[in-house]
């Protein structure tokens, strides 16, 4: 049998130019496909949503709205880009895979070419006499093994000895040191609490504080003392907290038009721009209106002219600067719809306080004055701090939950409002949660009631003591517990809505809980109560109402076309609803149904609760603070 | 009989080996992102060693509220709620959805995963803890190489990574893991082996 191929696979074998060729190519290859992968690679958009032209468009289409040709023509575009760009994405993906194959078999090709030159090449070794310099090489290899292996063990062993003289102990070296570690709790000056305990203040910041104690030292004098503070009654009668004084979101005495238009200014008394952003409430103390707003680089609080709407003072808080042990700046970061400034402020009638993304209080006179300033570390908390302060008796509460469930960092503390010192101060053994505390009186009792993830705890509220705990509530809980008639009512989108009944102590889960429901509770929204019902507004914009008594079923739901952060508030005889897009109605809610009296249109974002106080409604938008009245 | 001694030696030390390696062998462990601390923070899509990163999305349906308006597929500053491209979060349109019922007068809609779109970059993760947080990430071992210094481990920022064990290679959120104790208690579901039982119901994979 005649195999006439393989002479020329023989001389192929031998054909040391050919496979030298052969190497060459594969070689090239493999270094051309490298160069593409690496060009590829290094061009890469990791995320195509992250692409300039893609960004500027989804911000054109946010400042579009209104104009609706425009705003179709951007969407279309966006559109087009949106599948440029994935396609583009998902074959720059295809095309590394194909290439890693492709790279690795002309690799193999390559190092196999180069080894059948190399084997063509060989040649046999002629033997020459052996040159010889006299010395035995197998001595001389051994004596160097020896002092190579004796110096490694020698630069071990000295490399052992440094670190055991220099290690440094951990334990502070002197009494100063030591002293350090453990802050006086009543300290004026700032002090951190927070996980950022390496953090350390810049001499800026030490500057601030000495102004503050100053301020403190002045307000300490005998003629500030002389102010008293006003009474409870006197506080109901302002808006002096998140959803007004006794925090249940219900203006009962208001007489306000049921009609307003923004656009041609009927029924809107004045608006007035803001400066900063922020998402904290108003609060109104008489003729004035208090603000703050906030961003990474600056922080103020504002009064406004409850009559006409003009800005009285806005005075600028310094930013705490707290700095890693490398120097470095500490990076804050919140949550976009959170913002630097989501806790509502509140007021004793003497002075408003204000709290910040970055976990410091402050308290400002009401000529805008700065008299004290705390800080407590940034909040170890995922979307950033927004339980809004309360301001109770001579104190204000703090509820500072921040942590996770392994590693809850969370507590509840009172500040003097004279000079911000620590009343006192109780560890919450919850997570970060975003609720705002309610004081209630039960029996001559304050109580200060908290939810949080799983519990809602109640405190006594004049020395912090734990009263009783209820297992209610799971996952980030948002909304603000209200209460009337001794029962408590917290909700959370999971896992619903309870009724919890004062007058209980230690755990009272099993106990005094009146009810639970699980459908249509909020993950943002408070609770609001209006007769004998309990309505519940989601995010997703569905208005549920419940029996207060007998819970159970929902009377009934409705659904309003938009997003929602706004609380309801209760003003009259009516429910103010405002969503996310500025769209507000106003409706009446009975047992029998929900029916809408009027709509109106903010005409931009709305993402805070509105205050009630006499004839008007304050409503603070992204851009303005808006006045809704009669007269 | 040198031969014999030889075989011999080779038999006891053999012997010797195994003995020790069943009582000494260390637990093969794998990487795994601990769902409770993960913020969705990005890391997970640029870090990684591969180029397409081995950490993707997974649905856990039994803690997922079936959202109209979902903050895991819509964007924040959303202009309507359909599936057109300026409306979604993720980027590379890897979260499916699909209408399942009307109840109520509400509207609820499933969102599944497409594996093979998902980047890991956690847009989805982020916008789902506004609400249930039934969205998080998970290293998939079927793509992950199992690095002995993982890159997205030293750059993740609330040291949510951590190593568990090879035969049990995914973890549940807290609360989710409670819920599927109890439904694994389950006489029947107990008959499958359960830590399957467990991803399979949580990931739909």
């Amino acid at each position: 049998m005649s195999r006439p191929l393989q002479p020329m696979w023989e001389s192929l074998m031998r054909d040391e130019r050919a496979w030298r060729r052969i190497a060459i190519i594969a070689g090239a290859l493999s270094v051309l496909i490298v160069t593409v992968m690496l060009v590829s690679f290094f061009a890469r958009e990791t995320d195509p949503s992250l692409n300039g032209t893609f960004a500027e468009l989804k911000q054109s289409l946010q400042d579009t709205r209104g104009n609706v040709e425009r705003h179709g023509a951007i969407a279309n575009q966006i559109r087009v880009l949106d599948v440029e760009l994935r396609k583009e994405y998902f074959d720059r993906r295809a095309f590394m895979t194909v290439a890693s194959w492709l790279l690795l078999a002309s690799v193999f090709v390559a190092v196999a070419s180069a080894k059948m030159v190399a084997t063509i090449d060989r040649r046999a070794p002629i033997l020459g006499e052996m040159v010889s310099d006299g010395g035995d090489p197998d001595a001389t290899i051994s004596v160097q093994s020896i002092s190579a292996v004796g110096g490694f063990a020698l630069g071990v062993l000295l490399f052992s000895g440094w670190l055991i003289v220099s290690a440094r102990s951990v334990l502070p070296s002197n009494a100063n040191q030591l002293a350090a570690l453990f802050p006086e709790p009543e300290s004026i000056v700032a002090m951190s609490t927070g996980t950022n305990s390496q953090e350390t203040l810049t001499e800026a910041a030490s500057d601030v504080e000495q102004t503050d104690r100053a301020a403190i030292e002045e307000d300490l004098l005998p003629t500030s003392q002389a102010k008293p503070l006003p009474t409870l009654q006197t506080r109901l009668k302002n808006w002096t907290r998140f959803r007004g004084t006794d925090g249940s979101g219900v203006g009962l005495n208001a007489s306000i038009p049921e009609a307003w238009d923004v656009e041609s200014e009927k029924g809107i008394l004045w608006k007035s721009p803001m400066e900063l952003p922020g998402s904290n409430s108003p609060i109104v103390w008489e003729d004035r209106v208090f603000l703050c707003g906030a961003t990474a680089e600056r922080r103020t609080v504002c009064s406004f002219d409850a009559r006409s709407g003009d800005l009285v003072w806005q005075t600028d808080v310094p930013l705490p600067a707290p700095e890693l042990d490398d120097g470095e700046p500490v990076e804050m970061e919140v949550n976009d719809d959170t913002g630097f400034a989501a806790p509502t402020m509140t007021t004793d009638g003497v002075r408003v306080y204000a709290m910040f993304a970055h976990g410091d209080v402050v308290a400002v006179s009401f000529d805008g004055e700065i008299a004290w300033r705390r800080e407590f570390g940034f909040p170890n908390n995922p979307y950033g701090h927004a339980s809004s302060l309360v301001a109770e008796g001579d104190v204000v509460l703090v509820q500072l939950d921040q942590g996770s469930e392994d590693e809850p960092e969370s507590q509840l503390i009172a500040l003097a409002g004279a000079t911000g010192e620590t009343v006192w101060e109780t560890k919450r053994d919850v997570p970060a949660s975003w609720s705002t505390p309610l004081v209630v009186e039960y029996e001559g009792e304050r109580q200060v009631i908290t939810c949080a993830n799983p519990w809602v705890i109640a405190y006594r509220a004049s020395d912090g003591e734990e009263l009783w705990r209820c297992d209610a509530l799971y996952q980030d809980v948002g909304p603000s517990p209200v209460a009337a008639d001794g029962i408590v009512y917290v909700c959370n989108e999971v896992p619903g809505g309870a009724a919890i009944r004062l007058g209980g102590s230690g755990d009272v889960t099993e106990t005094h809980v009146d009810w639970i429901v699980d459908f249509g509770a909020p993950d943002t929204t408070s609770p609001l109560l209006v007769d004998n019902m309990i309505l519940m507004l989601a995010s997703f914009g569905t208005l549920t109402s419940y029996d207060i008594v007998e819970a159970g079923d929902p009377l009934w739901e409705v659904d309003f076309d938009d997003g929602f952060k706004a609380s309801p508030t209760r003003i009259g005889e009516h429910v103010l609803l405002i969503g996310e897009s500025g769209l507000c109605w106003l409706v009446t809610a009975t047992k029998e149904g929900c029916e809408t009296v009027w709509e109106a249109d903010f005409g931009e974002r709305v993402s805070a609760s509105p205050a009630v106080l006499g004839e008007r409604i304050y409503v603070r938008g992204d851009n303005h603070l808006f006045c809704i009245g009669g007269s | 009989m040198r031969g014999t001694r030889v075989a011999g030696a080779i038999a006891l030390g053999t012997l010797g080996g195994l003995l020790a390696g069943s009582h000494g062998d260390a637990e093969e462990t794998r990487w795994q992102i601990d769902p409770d601390k993960c913020i969705g923070c990005s890391h997970c899509s640029t870090y990684c060693v591969l180029d397409e990163s081995a950490v993707k999305c997974v649905q856990c349906f039994d803690m997922c509220g079936y959202c109209d308006i979902c903050t895991g597929y819509l964007d924040t500053n959303y202009d309507d709620v359909n599936t057109a491209a300026e409306n979604q979060l993720c980027p590379t349109a890897a979260v499916v959805r699909e209408f399942v019922e009307d109840k109520a007068g509400q509207r609820f809609y499933q969102y599944t995963i497409d594996e093979d779109a998902c980047i890991g970059c956690g847009k989805c993760v982020k916008g789902c803890a506004l609400m249930n947080g039934s969205l998080y990430l998970q290293v998939m071992h079927d793509r992950c190489v199992n690095c002995n210094e993982c890159a997205i481990e030293k750059a993740c920022p609330t040291q949510a990574y951590t190593r568990v064990p090879a035969e049990k290679p995914y973890l549940v959120k807290a609360q989710a893991q409670s819920l599927y104790e109890s439904k694994l208690a389950d006489e029947a579901l107990a008959q499958d082996d359960p830590v399957a039982k467990l991803m399979r119901m949580v990931t739909m994979r």
